[in-house]
C-alpha cells in the first residue's frame, strides 16, 4: 500500500503549466486535466482534443434486431423525416444525421426497436463479446445500454444479473429491459463492491466515471470534480474491478471501461489491480478502432499488460472518449 | 436501506387473480405463466414468471427478474406492457383491438379512441396493436352511447407512451 501512495502522489499530484492555465481558461476546463492533455498528447493534439470537445456529440441509436431487422427501423425513421447513417464498425449502430424531433419520441422507440447510445459505449457490449446460455454479470448496470445490448446479443439466453445500487437509475434499467424485450435478466439492488455471487462467466465493469469523455455532451464535466474528486472515483473504480475478479470462475472474462480520458480512471486502475493480484491476465481486444493505452505517465511506468488496453479519442475516433481493457482469471 | 423483499412463490388467493385476468381476456392462464413469483414493494406485489431458476438463488436485494408478468394491488391483478407484447402474438383468439395511424398517435397518448379508427373491435379488457399488429398496450373496449348512438370506443389502461411519461 506504501508503494501505492508513492505512485498515488506521482500520478495525481503534477504541478500545472502556464500553458495549461492558458488553455484552460480558454477553453472553461479544470486546469489539472488540460495538463494531463498536455503530457499525454503534446500542445497540438491536446488543442485538437479541445476544439473537437466543443462540437455536440452527433446522435445514434442501436437497433434491436432482437425484436425487429435494422433495416425496417432505418426504412421507418426515414419515412418521419429522420436521416440516418449506418455507422461502418458497428453491426447495430446508426448515426442521426438530422431529426425534426426527438429520437426519444417516436413510436418506435416506445415499442423497443432501438436504444440510443454512443458508438463508444455501444463498442464496449461487442467487446465483451457475450456468449449464449452463458452468466454475465453487469457491475454498474444503469441505465441498461449495455445490459440490452447483452441480452440482444445473446437473443436473451444469456442468464443477465444486472446490478445497479441507486433507486432513481434502477427504475431506468428495468424499464429498458422490458421496453426492449427481454426477460432472461436479475436486477440487484446493492453495492456491488458487497456482492456475494461466484463463478460468472463474464463480467462487465462499465465503471462510475468522471465522464471526461462525454464533454461534448455534457460540457459541465470540463470542471466538475476536483482532483480530490478524481481520486475518489479512481479508488472506487479500483475497488469494483478487485471485486470483479472475486466474483468471475478462473478462465472467466472481465472487461473493464470508464467513460474518461484520465489515465488515473483508465490505465492506473489496471496497473494496480495487475501489481496486487497474481491471477489477471490482460487479453488483446480486436477492436476496429481504438489506440493502444499509455504504458508510462509522470514518471511511473505502469505494468506492459497494460499495453494491450484501448483508448478511444473524441478528436481520433470522432466517438466519446473511452477506456477499454479486456482480461481474465488465470 | 431495503424495502424489497425475499422471492417468494406466488400464493393461491394472488394466483386467482391472475387467473380471473386470463379468463377475462379469454385465455388460459398456461399461456404465460408457468413458474409465478412474486416480490413486494411499496404495498404492492410484483409478479414473475420464472420458467428457469436463476442459477444462482440470491436471496437478497432483488430488484426485478425473470418475465414482469404485472403486479397485484389491492387485490386487484394490473398487466405489465410487456405482458402485451408477449400476448399479442395470440391476436388470432380474438385478444386484440386493432387500430388505424390516427389511432395508434392518440392511444400512446393515453387518449380514448373512437370508432372511425378502430379497425377491429373486442368489448372488454384487450391488448391493442396497430395496422400492423404491433402492440401498444392494454385497452377496454367498450360502448358508449351519445344521443343515443351507439359508439364504440377504446380506452386506454397502459400504453407504451408511459414508459416516456414517466420520464425514461
Amino acid at each position: 500500500m506504501k508503494a501505492f501512495k508513492t505512485l498515488d502522489e506521482k500520478v495525481f499530484g503534477y504541478k500545472v503549466s502556464e500553458e495549461a492555465l492558458s488553455l484552460s481558461r480558454r477553453f472553461g476546463y479544470a486546469s489539472y486535466i488540460v495538463e494531463r492533455y498536455l503530457r499525454l498528447l503534446g500542445m497540438e493534439e491536446t488543442e485538437e482534443l479541445l476544439k473537437v470537445n466543443e462540437r455536440p456529440m452527433p446522435k445514434s441509436y442501436r437497433c434491436n434486431d432482437f425484436l425487429i431487422a435494422c433495416d425496417e427501423v432505418e426504412k421507418r425513421l426515414k419515412e418521419k423525416e429522420f436521416l440516418v447513417s449506418k455507422i461502418p464498425f458497428l453491426p447495430h449502430g446508426y448515426e442521426v444525421v438530422f431529426s425534426p424531433y426527438s429520437l426519444g419520441a417516436t413510436h418506435e422507440y416506445m415499442m423497443g426497436y432501438y436504444y440510443i447510445q454512443d458508438p463508444g459505449s455501444m463498442l464496449v457490449a461487442y467487446l465483451l463479446d457475450p456468449r449464449k446460455y452463458t452468466t454475465i454479470v453487469d457491475m454498474a448496470a444503469a441505465p441498461g445500454g449495455k445490459a440490452t445490448q447483452i441480452l440482444q446479443l445473446t437473443e436473451d439466453s444469456s442468464r443477465l444479473i444486472a446490478v445497479e445500487y441507486k433507486r432513481k437509475r434502477i427504475k431506468a434499467l428495468r424499464s429498458n429491459l422490458q421496453r426492449m424485450g427481454f426477460s432472461n435478466y436479475l436486477i440487484l439492488r446493492h453495492d456491488a463492491r458487497k456482492l456475494k455471487i461466484k463463478e460468472a462467466d463474464k463480467i462487465l465493469l462499465d465503471s462510475p466515471s468522471s465522464g471526461e469523455g462525454i464533454i461534448r455532451k455534457d460540457p459541465g464535466r470540463k470542471a466538475r470534480y476536483t482532483r480530490d474528486d478524481l481520486k475518489k472515483i479512481h479508488t472506487i473504480q479500483y475497488e469494483l474491478l478487485n471485486k470483479a475478479f472475486d466474483l468471475v470462475k478462473k478462465g472467466g472474462e472481465v472487461l473493464y471501461a470508464a467513460c474518461s480520458t484520465a489515465i488515473e480512471e483508465g490505465e492506473y486502475v489496471i496497473h494496480k489491480v495487475l501489481e496486487r493480484r497474481k491471477d489477471v491476465e490482460v487479453l488483446h481486444v480486436t477492436s476496429p478502432i481504438g489506440d493502444k493505452a499509455f504504458v508510462e505517465y509522470n514518471g511511473v511506468e505502469f505494468n506492459v499488460e497494460v499495453s494491450k488496453c484501448i483508448r478511444l479519442w473524441p478528436h481520433k475516433h470522432w466517438t466519446e472518449g473511452f477506456f477499454i481493457c479486456k482480461m481474465r482469471r488465470i | 436501506m431495503q424495502d424489497e423483499e425475499n422471492l417468494a412463490l406466488l400464493p393461491k388467493h394472488d394466483l386467482k387473480r391472475v387467473e380471473d385476468f386470463a379468463k377475462a381476456l379469454g385465455i388460459p392462464l398456461s399461456s404465460f405463466l408457468s413458474n409465478p413469483v412474486f416480490l413486494s414493494r411499496n404495498g404492492r406485489k410484483d409478479v414473475f414468471d420464472l420458467p428457469l431458476f436463476p442459477k444462482f438463488v440470491v436471496k437478497k436485494y432483488l430488484y426485478s427478474l425473470g418475465f414482469y408478468v404485472g403486479y397485484i394491488k389491492d387485490k386487484v391483478f394490473y398487466p405489465s406492457l410487456i405482458l402485451s407484447k408477449r400476448l399479442s402474438r395470440l391476436c388470432f383468439l380474438g385478444i386484440c383491438n386493432r387500430v388505424d395511424d390516427f389511432g395508434e398517435k392518440v392511444f400512446l397518448y393515453n387518449r380514448r379512441v373512437f370508432e372511425e379508427h378502430i379497425a377491429e373491435f373486442r368489448k372488454g379488457i384487450s391488448i391493442v396493436v396497430n395496422e400492423r399488429g404491433e402492440p401498444l398496450g392494454w385497452g377496454v373496449g367498450k360502448a358508449i352511447y351519445v344521443k343515443n348512438k351507439e359508439i364504440k370506443v377504446v380506452d386506454p389502461l397502459k400504453d407504451l407512451g408511459w414508459y416516456l411519461r414517466r420520464g425514461g
